[in-house]
């Protein structure tokens, strides 16, 4: 009970306080007129294409980080296919692993499924895929070196159109 | 003029008034009890024990860890990003548990015994937190861990893949309290907030002798 009251007083000052404030800004007339410097946009890195290749834009590639050399990592990234033309991911290759491949991990009723991706990733014509955790994503086996965030990998992407990208990947700790 | 505006003012600091009771109401009615972010067991009971290996050939009986909550998750040194987005998660509850940590123990079992020795289990988990448990064994040693929780591991052939063999396996978090009793299972991708908030309540339930 004594909680209770406790917030029903702080409460009632509140709103005291938002009354009495809302007055001389509206009889000064610059009512929001401060909120020119506060867009919300998304986090530095959201969105932001690191490279385009043939029609395909990649947008917000990273690395997750792993502490152990010779264990396994995923690259992540969102494929966005700007021209009329479907295309698809068909390999992956580069230094920092053993072997590269693009895979597909499911939760099927709380069981991890994890395969590869036959016949490669399909970025349909006008529209974009998404490598994300627990979904799609360009698998690192066998790392040859620890990933530390803060660091970049490079990987090749080799799409269907015959066009490649060698592609720099920051390294991050997801959220 | 002034009319003008004060008027508008007081209906807004009325409703704002009005609005602020029915909330304050609303969580006075509410019950007191907590509500837990995963599944609670109908009955805390103690599960069947069983033994695995660490590094540095030692055997750990799971009951030895009694005395401290534990959070078990199972998994492989192979996966991609469903085991190593749990551990992540996991190290984030022990961060979040600031000097309380110590009441907690995190044990991460392999569900793949052929490529993950204790060495390399134990290796993959402390990259994580320096005090994650990574436990293994041998195929009957992770048969017997994984039966008290029911969790399902199979294992699918990928010849076209360098990895040889993959593994299907189930992806919970299952808590146990001091007693060794399970008390919660969490689903894949819980919120680490959630279980902190979750073994907070418990400590204060049952506070640090
Ligand atoms: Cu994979």
């Amino acid at each position: 009970m004594n909680k209770f009251m406790h917030w029903m007083t702080a409460a009632l000052v509140a709103a005291a306080l938002s009354i009495s404030a809302c007055q001389p800004a509206m009889s000064g007339g610059h009512a929001g007129g401060d909120m020119g410097g506060m867009e919300m946009g998304g986090g530095p890195n959201e969105g932001k294409v690191a490279a385009t290749v043939g029609g395909i834009e990649i947008v917000d590639p990273w690395a997750r980080a792993a502490a152990m050399e010779g264990g396994n990592s995923a690259i992540y990234m969102v494929l966005k296919n700007t021209s009329g033309t479907a295309d698809k991911l068909v390999a992956a290759s580069g230094e920092v692993a053993a072997a590269i491949e693009i895979h597909e991990t499911k939760m099927d009723n709380g069981v991890m499924q994890m395969q590869p991706v036959e016949g490669g990733l399909e970025v349909p014509a006008n529209g974009s895929v998404e490598l994300k955790p627990g979904g799609y994503h360009v698998m690192l086996i066998g790392l040859t070196k620890v990933l530390k965030a803060g660091e970049t990998v490079t990987v090749k992407l080799t799409f269907e159109s015959g066009a490649s990208v060698d592609l720099t990947v920051p390294v991050m700790e997801p959220k | 003029m002034h009319t003008h505006w004060r008027t508008p003012a007081l209906l807004i600091g009325g409703g704002v008034l009005v609005g602020l009771a029915v909330i304050a109401g609303l969580a006075f009615l509410q019950p007191s009890t907590h509500v837990f972010a995963g599944v609670v067991q109908p009955e805390a009971a103690r599960i069947a024990d069983f033994t695995l290996e660490t590094s540095q050939a030692r055997s750990v009986p799971l009951s030895s860890l009694q005395g401290r909550y534990v959070l078990v998750a199972y998994g492989y040194t192979f996966c991609p990003d469903v085991c190593p987005a749990t551990l992540a998660m996991l190290s984030r509850v022990v961060d979040s548990l600031g000097p309380d940590r110590d009441r907690v123990l995190v044990v991460f079992i392999s569900i793949d015994p052929e490529r993950d020795t204790p060495e390399r289990i134990a290796q993959y988990v402390t990259g994580f937190d320096e005090a994650f448990i990574g436990l293994s064994g041998t195929p009957e040693q992770i048969a017997a861990a994984a039966q008290p929780f029911n969790v399902s591991y199979t294992r699918r052939e990928t010849p076209g893949s360098a990895a040889g063999y993959l593994m299907n396996h189930s992806a919970f978090t299952y808590l146990l309290d001091p007693a060794g009793r399970w008390r919660v299972t969490y689903p894949y991708g819980i919120d680490a907030d959630a279980i902190v908030q979750d073994l907070r309540y418990l400590f204060g339930q049952a506070p640090n002798p």
